[in-house]
């Protein structure tokens, strides 16, 4: 066995006991340590915010106070009533009793975009369903996470949780998490990151819930009000400098609005880019060669991205506007850009937009997240029909509104399923009754109508299905 | 701290009977009187063979702490001299899913 293999076994040892003990452990006692690790994290909110910009050079550490704070509060109200501990339902006249048993370990993969918050969230959910959990950070956010489960295992441990029910793996590389993945004792892996990832975490042969890619249009319907959607759209935008990804990528409104839109944007202090400042700025955003955004440029400031892209812009510029008129591979702003970069589309008619919403939809973001804004209910629900989103929010800064629990009720997660279309399980935002096995206990109600069916008339091939409907429902 | 015992001189073997909650404290005072316990008991023994069983009747909750004592006392006096019995079913599955119920002879 290999070093890793022993460093990784000696890790999943500890889980798999740690588990093991969980089981004995009733909803009160299980929900007094999830409180007393929400209080902890939240306690701790700003100091991670700190440390998790300082370490990852990337986003406001202001808003990173903001997802430390709805990762631990917002989740915890979410989940606090939940029942996830021995018998959770009972029917009695359908004679089914709901029994929820944890999984197992978790094997936890954290983005660097949202550290510390990822990891208090993804704690908060194993904890709440009794599994013990393994957190896997990132290169660049290693210290930041450190320290968060420190926290988080220091209140779990007083609290009375067992012992190693959150690790974290200290220095993780491909090698190691691979290990873990397909390790037979892995009960589940819990994968927010980028597509390889994902797709590695579905690959390993142990259940996955995973995310997608995301790709946010934001339609701006001419029943809408303007000022209102700008608004926003640019709190939503620059959130920890558009590092969530389900902030927008592209606004997309009527020819007939597109001046006023235009214009609000502009009072609102974004900057529209020219022709050549596009081709600028798509050169430092865009890896081509990679195919996608460029790493180093997730999560920067307005001032960074115009800087190296060798352009002027006002000082109080909050987001760099792309007027844009195509959609594809070939249009690197018509992708997903984790900054503060916006795509602006003007479309000839109604039906011509929510046609560049599908092309945007479909490129790269199927299944994460669509945007509107309108006061037409019959817009609305076109609109949403129309989309492949695990999430349609309306009237709502989309990257605030995705995550749930602020403006809307939606279970507040940092794990957006994105649905098949993201290669997911699932399009729920992810939460603590995700990480719970669910038995049925099926007492005796026989079905008298199947019962009643002649096996004699089963067997004779001169009957059709339409005697068996009639059979079936006869008498009642 | 000793646990209730009891020592089969004709056998060799030493009974420890457990009750109620095994948890990290209860487990950190006991921890080192079971080990001076084996040692006094095994020392003048030392060539034959020697068996502890740690009687569960009464127990229905253990810690990771109290598991550490199960291992580290199967490793002293062997894999085949160890056991432990009368669990109750909540107690036998927590070593089962922890995959210790067969190294630690669980019944």
């Amino acid at each position: 066995m290999a070093d890793y293999e022993k460093f990784a076994n000696e890790i999943i040892d500890k889980a798999v006991l740690a588990g093991a003990l969980f089981h004995q452990f009733d909803q009160y006692q299980t929900d007094i340590i999830v409180k007393k690790v929400f209080q902890a994290g939240f306690n701790q909110r700003i100091y991670l915010a700190k440390i998790a910009a300082d370490e990852t050079r990337l986003g406001v550490w202001q808003h990173k106070v903001i997802k430390n704070a709805a990762a631990t509060l917002l989740v915890y109200e979410s989940i606090k009533n939940e029942k996830t501990v021995g018998i959770i339902a009972e029917d009695e006249k359908d004679g089914i009793v709901e029994i929820a048993q944890p999984l197992g370990p978790i094997f936890a993969v954290i983005p660097v975009t949202n550290p510390t918050s990822t990891v208090m969230f993804k704690v908060l959910i194993a904890l709440k369903s009794r599994n013990p959990i393994i957190i896997s950070p990132p290169a660049k956010a290693m210290k930041c996470c450190a320290e968060t489960v420190r926290i988080c295992y220091e209140a779990a441990l007083a609290a009375g949780a067992p012992e190693d029910c959150i690790q974290i793996v200290p220095e993780p590389n491909r090698q190691l998490t691979g290990y873990f993945m397909s390790s037979q004792r892995i009960a589940l892996i819990l994968a927010t990151g980028g597509t390889g990832l994902v797709k590695a975490a579905y690959s390993s042969g142990n259940p996955a819930l995973g995310v997608g890619p995301g790709n946010v249009p934001v339609f701006i319907d001419v029943s809408a009000d303007i000022p209102f959607s700008i608004e926003n759209i640019i709190s939503s935008k620059t959130f920890d400098n558009g590092t969530i990804c389900a902030s927008e990528q592209a606004i997309v409104c009527e020819d007939s609005i597109y001046d006023e839109v235009g214009k609000e944007l502009k009072r609102q202090n974004c900057y529209f880019l020219n022709d050549d400042e596009i081709a600028r700025v798509e050169k430092v955003v865009y890896d081509r060669e990679k195919g996608g955004m460029s790493a180093d440029v997730v999560g920067q400031p307005v001032s960074v991205i115009a800087g190296r892209a060798g352009i002027t812009v006002p000082e109080n510029t909050r987001i760099l506007i792309a007027p844009q008129e195509q959609v594809g591979a070939d249009h690197p702003l018509s992708q997903e850009i984790l900054a503060p970069v916006l795509a602006i589309y003007k479309a000839k008619n109604y039906h011509e937009a929510i046609k560049i919403c599908i092309d945007l939809n479909y490129l790269g973001g199927i299944g994460h997240t669509a945007c509107i804004y309108a006061n037409d209910e019959e817009r609305i629900r076109d609109f949403s029909l129309l989309m492949n989103a695990g999430r349609i929010v309306v009237n709502t800064p989309s990257a605030q509104g995705a995550v749930g629990g602020i403006f809307n009720i939606l279970p507040t997660s940092l794990t957006l399923g994105c649905g098949s279309g993201g290669k997911n399980i699932t399009t729920e935002n992810v939460t603590a009754r995700h990480l719970i096995n669910i038995q049925r206990l099926c007492r005796r109600r026989e079905n008298q109508s199947w019962l009643s069916i002649s096996p004699d008339h089963l067997a004779d091939d001169s009957l059709n299905a339409d005697f068996f409907l009639k059979e079936y429902s006869k008498n009642k | 701290m000793t646990p209730k015992y009891n020592f089969d001189e004709t056998k060799n073997s030493l009974v420890l009977t457990f009750d109620g909650r095994l948890d990290t404290n209860y487990s950190l005072d006991v921890r080192s009187a079971i080990d001076n316990l084996l040692n006094d008991l095994m020392k003048p023994n030392v060539d034959k063979a020697f068996s502890v069983c740690f009687n569960f009747a009464s127990v229905d909750f253990i810690s990771s702490a109290f598991v550490g004592i199960c291992v580290a006392c199967a490793k002293k006096v062997g894999k085949e001299s160890f056991s432990i019995v009368n669990t109750n079913p909540f107690i036998k599955r927590t070593f089962k899913i922890a995959g210790l119920d067969e190294q630690l002879n669980v019944q």
